[in-house]
């Protein structure tokens, strides 16, 4: 993100706060999906994340990679609302709760779908329509109105792009 | 002309030999293919946040401020009730005269550090007591500022030492010469250099000491 946003978002800047929210918005939303499992759930969490950001945002250094930060808000804030929601089993000196299996590919789908918000809309949609709806190429290429050959080619820059972005996953 | 790259055919349909890199690349695949992945918050939860910013306090930033004791009050909304009552029920115990057990103290970030989680493994030894704090989340103090960990009572603090976490998250290790039976309360604030040696009123963290007893 733009550093000069950065340094007012540390500031406490609405605004800023706002286009923090508007870059990973999706991506903390699908990371307390994949913990929560619910909408109502992931909508509070995602907002809770916010909110928490904005009030640690004088920790925040600009220097640092924002994503990594409210990656780690909204994971601690997702395991919090599952663990007030999960039932506790008291034993003699710590409390049991049973992690959500989201847990394990939580930086996945945060890092996956910060990817693909930054893809063009028109790679976007042909790699959603292609993996999520599960359309072939011709289908889609209906659907949208569009030859199979720009379907090809916009699903092949998608991809190359997304093997780009997450390339840092792959050595975590 | 240069080689395609076998990965983009095998993320995109699942076919092709990317050489070795599979499991990375289907789990990338598998991510594409879930729901929760592409879901989209409602647009309500911007509004209600920007709302809920509008009417909340606004951030603390790095500043001077009047010196307190102890600001109990962000202590007790991170530890509850709970320290108070052992505190309470554990009454002016008379020091670490006989062997007390390893002790695991869970810590729980305020929102001074709402990433933060560890926990602080507490025994008496002797010279003194020994706090090994783990800690993930912790942002380095900045530049002319530290931390300071201190264990407390309803009466009164004790400082147990300063750490700044500027090169990593290595271990940390804190000495009380203060049993821990009587200062059943463990925090860290963020201090200002040379701004005096009392607790400041910005809490990074805290946790209650319980389970602990002489025999």
């Amino acid at each position: 993100m733009d550093r000069e946003v950065l340094e007012r978002f540390r500031i406490g800047d609405e605004a800023a706060v706002k286009a923090v929210y508007d870059r990973f918005g999706g991506p903390v939303f699908a990371l307390s999906m994949n913990i929560l499992g619910d909408h109502g759930l992931a909508a509070d969490a995602t907002q809770q994340t916010f909110f928490k950001a904005w009030r640690a945002a004088s920790t925040y250094d600009p220097e640092r990679s924002i994503g990594p930060w409210i990656y780690a808000i909204a994971r601690r804030t997702a395991i919090d609302i599952h663990r007030s929601r999960a039932r506790v089993v008291p034993s003699e000196d710590v409390d049991v709760v049973v992690l959500p299996s989201g847990l394990e590919t939580a930086w996945e789908v945060f890092e996956v779908r910060s990817a693909l918000d930054q893809l063009p809309d028109d790679e976007r949609i042909v790699v959603r329509m292609s993996h999520f709806e599960g359309l072939t190429h011709v289908e889609i290429a209906e659907r949208l109105g569009i030859p199979v050959g720009t379907v090809k080619s916009r699903s092949h820059r998608a991809h190359q792009r997304l093997i780009g972005l997450l390339r840092h996953v792959e050595e975590t | 002309m240069k080689p395609e790259d076998p990965r983009i055919e095998y993320l995109a349909s699942g076919s092709g030999d990317p050489e070795g890199e599979t499991d990375h690349l289907d789990l990338i695949r598998d991510l594409l293919d879930q729901e929760s992945t592409w879901a989209e918050p409602p647009p309500e939860v911007v509004d209600a946040l920007m709302a809920s910013i509008g009417e909340g306090e606004p951030p603390q930033i790095p500043a001077v401020k009047p010196r307190r004791r102890v600001n109990w009050t962000a202590i007790a909304a991170v530890l509850g009730l709970t320290a108070i009552l052992v505190a309470m029920l554990l009454g002016p115990l008379s020091g670490t005269a006989q062997p007390v057990p390893e002790a695991i103290v869970a810590l729980t970030g305020t929102e001074l550090a709402p990433t933060l989680e560890g926990n602080a493994a507490v025994r008496p030894t002797g010279s003194g007591w020994w706090i090994r704090l783990e800690l993930t989340g912790l942002p380095p103090a900045p530049e002319g500022s530290y931390y300071q960990g201190w264990v407390g009572n309803q009466a009164d603090a004790v400082s147990i030492g300063t750490f700044h976490m500027r090169d990593g998250e290595d271990p940390v290790v804190l000495w009380s010469g203060v049993s821990l039976i009587d200062y059943p309360s463990l925090f860290v604030t963020l201090q200002e250099e040379g701004k005096g040696t009392q607790p400041s009123d910005r809490v990074m963290f805290a946790g209650a000491i319980e389970g602990l007893d002489e025999g």
